[in-house]
């Protein structure tokens, strides 16, 4: 009999990684939510033909909403049931008798989903320059800098939202998972809203529920660019930079608590 | 038979395990205070009827759960030590596994994840493939093998580590006669190669043709444990023991 060591984490983060990313490559929802970006896509470019002042504008602001729609989309659906499928048809039974851990499986299939986000994230973001490119008098005229970093926001905001849907499988079911989600997507897109409310509420025990919603809540306003963009208003790299940096330290913060609900959780 | 006699290489000593269920989260007993041990290079059958604690007890040999209370060591290694994993192979009840592998993308991914790596992973891939006899299907994907071909692929890919030990968990459920007959033989040939095969399963004929050693568990206690030929020089068939 040979000596067998430990395999080292990142080869397993890897090997569970690339097979979650041809398992998702089949999915339908996947193919759907691109569908529906192309579609979403398709109306903004006519839209633009109807417009008669800055007709661009339109795709701008329009096609920056279908690409990061769709990212959170796959994001969500495809997270939610990442985990749970694997419990649901004992796949991971195999894969945990090897000697690895819970949470380097959970990354495994964070890399995977993220991966997925990825390549959807460079189809549609390719589209949607090329829809802006022809909507526009010359083909760069709208390619600012702050476009660029609004486009790759929305990937980061997706992945968020991956880490909070691998997240909430972890300890519920698909559907319940796919609901917090939502929830985290919609609260965290209007912390503003949330924090004003929290303010203008008259009790004090309401006030103080929304109040800590908002900052225990992910601030995904941080990620959406999309005023800024349409109005091509200069970039705040500092700003861009920290938000960059807060994106990744939620990111680890979600993965590290999915891993240890996943120790606990009977198989 | 004690378990100090007989040099084990798996030891299972008071091992209880409940499980919570329903709204109130009520306690279940599923395994109370079961212990024996497994010899080395033996074919051990655990015998046992549907829902005696088999599959739950098999849980806790290979790591994925921890006991309520109790101890297994696979060679004085606590099972969920990742140095026990590493020397254990595990066949499920029914291999579930990615459907959409093939059969070689199976073993490259649980190769992985069992240490494998490079030209080592490469040269055993088609060793345990000829040895469950499965060499013209890696490229097939493994929603369109049989059930048969699952089994082989299931216990192709806990034999790609090299194993000591090797756990089947009801590896000859669903198969017809003759794929009964052939993994009861591929069982003997693993067995000759120094390993030790611990499987469970509700047939008794299928664990009287084979094993040498056996436990009988019954509605979660261990009813009894030793050689197989103890058994049934006392009684015709293991069968009467049941009734």
């Amino acid at each position: 009999m040979s000596p067998v060591h430990r395999p080292h984490p990142l080869r397993v983060i890897w090997a569970v990684g690339k097979v979650t990313l041809l398992e998702l490559v089949r999915d339908r929802i996947l193919y759907n939510s691109v569908l529906l970006c192309f579609f979403l896509l398709a109306l903004a470019f006519f839209a633009s033909r109807l417009t008669f002042i800055r007709p661009e504008r339109v795709v701008l602001d329009f096609g920056l909403s279908s690409v990061s729609l769709s990212c959170a989309l796959i994001a969500v659906l495809l997270g939610s049931q990442l985990l749970n499928r694997e419990f649901e048809r004992r796949t991971i039974h195999v894969a945990l008798c090897h000697p690895i851990t819970r949470l380097e499986f959970v990354i495994g299939k964070f890399v995977g989903l993220a991966s997925v986000l990825a390549l959807n994230w460079l189809l549609l973001a390719s589209s949607y320059l090329v829809v802006l490119g022809y909507s526009s008098e010359s083909f760069f005229e709208n390619t600012s800098p702050i476009l660029m970093v609004g486009l790759v926001f929305c990937l980061i905001q997706s992945l968020i939202l991956a880490g909070f849907a691998i997240l909430f499988s972890s300890f519920s079911t698909t559907a319940l998972s796919v609901m917090f989600s939502v929830g985290v997507f919609l609260i965290g897109n209007n912390v503003t809203q949330l924090r004003l409310v929290g303010a203008r509420v008259q009790s004090q025990v309401g006030s103080l529920i929304l109040k800590g919603a908002s900052y225990v809540l992910p601030n995904l306003e941080s990620f959406n660019l999309g005023l800024q963009v349409t109005y091509g208003l200069p970039p705040d790299w500092k700003i861009l930079i920290l938000s960059t940096l807060y994106g990744f330290f939620v990111l680890t913060l979600v993965l590290g608590l999915s891993g240890a609900i996943i120790q606990f959780r009977e198989v | 038979m004690t378990i100090e006699r007989m040099n084990p290489i798996l030891e299972i000593s008071g091992v209880s395990q409940s499980f919570r269920t329903g709204f109130w989260m009520r306690k279940v007993p599923v395994l109370q205070d079961v212990s024996f041990g497994v010899p080395s290079r033996s074919i051990f059958g655990f015998l046992g009827a549907n829902g005696a604690g088999k599959t739950t007890l098999i849980h806790l040999i290979v790591g994925l759960r921890k006991p309520t209370q109790g101890r297994i060591t696979l060679l004085g290694q606590d099972t969920t030590s990742y140095q026990a994993r590493a020397k254990l192979g595990y066949l499920p009840e029914r291999p579930y596994f990615h459907e959409h592998l093939t059969g070689e993308g199976l073993l490259k991914y649980l190769g992985a994840l069992a240490g494998l790596k490079g030209s080592d992973l490469k040269s055993r891939i088609p060793k345990v493939l000829s040895t469950v006899g499965m060499t013209g299907a890696q490229k097939v994907e493994l929603r369109s093998y049989s059930k048969g071909m699952l089994q082989r692929i299931g216990i192709a890919q806990a034999l790609l580590h090299d194993p000591e030990f090797l756990v089947l968990d009801e590896p000859m459920s669903g198969l017809d006669p003759l794929g009964r007959k052939e993994m009861r033989e591929l069982i003997r040939v693993l067995s000759g190669e120094g390993r030790t095969v611990f499987f469970s399963s509700h047939v008794i004929p299928d664990v009287e043709a084979i094993c040498d050693h056996i436990a009988l568990i019954q509605k979660g206690r261990l009813m009894s444990t030793g050689p197989l030929a103890d058994y049934l020089s006392k009684r015709a068939s293991l069968e009467e023991f049941f009734e």
